[in-house]
């Protein structure tokens, strides 16, 4: 009588696991209507465009060393880096000493760098002041950190993620918009993009490549201050 | 006794599946994914384990994944996650007990990322829907909750009709 049982059981399994494992199929229904609109749901402010001036130059944010700073502020003769950037980022993280690099070679000549956090401090403790000063001596960056209140600058540049670029020539015109390189773990591999843009306004020419896209973390929008 | 326990552990044993590898693709590789599921509705989802709202909107995808008739809604995960990362990515999705086919991205960021939307700034978390054909109806960055995340998706399961 066991044995019945036994069998019953081992079958039952047998079966649920037959079910399981074969899906029927099923008759495809009829294609969607032509009228369904294709729609961009999410808030997006318009990235900057190539040939536009910088805006918000004279916008004083708090740096690192305590006294406020704008992005007129670091112009140098050639041009100027703005970067949004942050503390928490890995991909920040990855960039942080090529970006030190760049500007620690560009500097001399003739570019002015800034470092832009737009992120919420309050919603994102890790953001705040604090953790930005810490950082910026740990890794003595050779460019100001400054914190962007109230997401105000990155509104206006149409910055998108951290770590993302804008470089501006000796008029303010925005030349080049994007990543640092197309290649976040092997440098070595790497198209370097921003490079090349300082290479090219130093010579007088057009950036290569003016406008390109890379991974990163979104801005942790503040409240519009 | 012993012979019946050890023939009940070798049927738990035949449905256990091994968590899969994630399998890398660029734009036209994701699209050509899309296009043979089977669905009305392809949400794809792109994500990090660095990412912190990637990681807190995951659930809400698994949960839609779950309560959505499959032939209606099919959510794809693709992670962005760096090569040397794998293992980790292979992790979380153990946790989540995703164990669906999942991919990561390949290729030159750049060129992945403007295929997908020109308006995409390469800023994870995203989400792109799109329908059988492979068009796509709508895109956004950021996390979502799900009850945001539901709205979304019962409002594109609704076509919108001309005299509206």
């Amino acid at each position: 009588m066991k044995k019945i049982w036994l069998f019953v059981l081992l079958g039952g399994m047998a079966f649920v696991n037959y079910i399981a494992f074969n899906k029927t199929d099923a008759q495809a229904p009829p294609p969607q209507s032509a009228n369904l609109v294709p729609q961009v749901s999410s808030v997006i402010y318009a990235e900057l465009a190539i040939g536009a001036t910088m805006p918000f130059a004279d916008h004083l944010m708090e740096n690192v060393d305590g006294k406020t700073l704008s992005t007129k502020g670091v112009k140098g003769t050639k041009g100027t880096v703005v970067i949004f950037w942050c503390n928490t980022c890995p991909w920040v993280a990855r960039y942080e000493s090529r970006a030190i690099s760049l500007a620690n070679q560009y500097k001399n000549k003739g570019f002015g760098f800034i470092a832009v956090n737009p992120n919420d401090p309050v919603a994102y403790p890790e953001e705040a002041m604090g953790f930005m000063k810490t950082k910026a001596q740990e890794k003595q960056y050779p460019f100001p950190y400054v914190a962007d209140a109230g997401s105000t600058l990155a509104r206006a540049y149409g910055a998108a993620r951290t770590p993302h670029v804008f470089l501006f020539d000796a008029a303010d015109k925005l030349v080049y918009v994007g990543g640092i390189d197309d290649n976040p773990q092997k440098e070595a591999e790497a198209k370097p993009y921003l490079k090349n843009a300082l290479d090219a306004v130093l010579s007088g020419k057009t950036a290569p490549d003016a406008k390109t896209r890379a991974f990163g973390c979104t801005i942790k929008w503040q409240e519009k201050s | 006794m012993r012979y019946i326990i050890g023939l009940i552990f070798l049927f738990s044993a035949c449905r256990t599946e091994a968590q899969p590898v994630p399998e890398m693709k660029d734009y036209s590789s994701i699209l050509g994914e899309i296009k043979q599921r089977d669905a009305s509705l392809v949400v794809v989802n792109f994500w990090a384990t660095w990412c912190v709202p990637c990681v807190e909107e995951f659930p809400h995808f698994i949960r839609l994944k779950t309560e959505s008739d499959p032939k209606e809604v099919s959510v794809m995960f693709v992670s962005v996650d760096f090569e040397d990362e794998v293992p980790a990515v292979v992790a979380f999705l153990k946790k989540q007990h995703m164990q669906d086919r999942t991919f990561m991205a390949s290729g030159d960021a750049n060129t992945f990322i403007q295929s997908f939307h020109k308006s995409w700034s390469g800023a994870v978390p995203a989400t792109f829907v799109y329908n059988r054909m492979g068009e796509q109806l709508d895109f956004w960055e950021g996390k979502v909750t799900y009850e945001q995340l539901a709205e979304k998706i019962n409002r594109l399961k609704t076509p919108k009709t001309q005299s509206q």
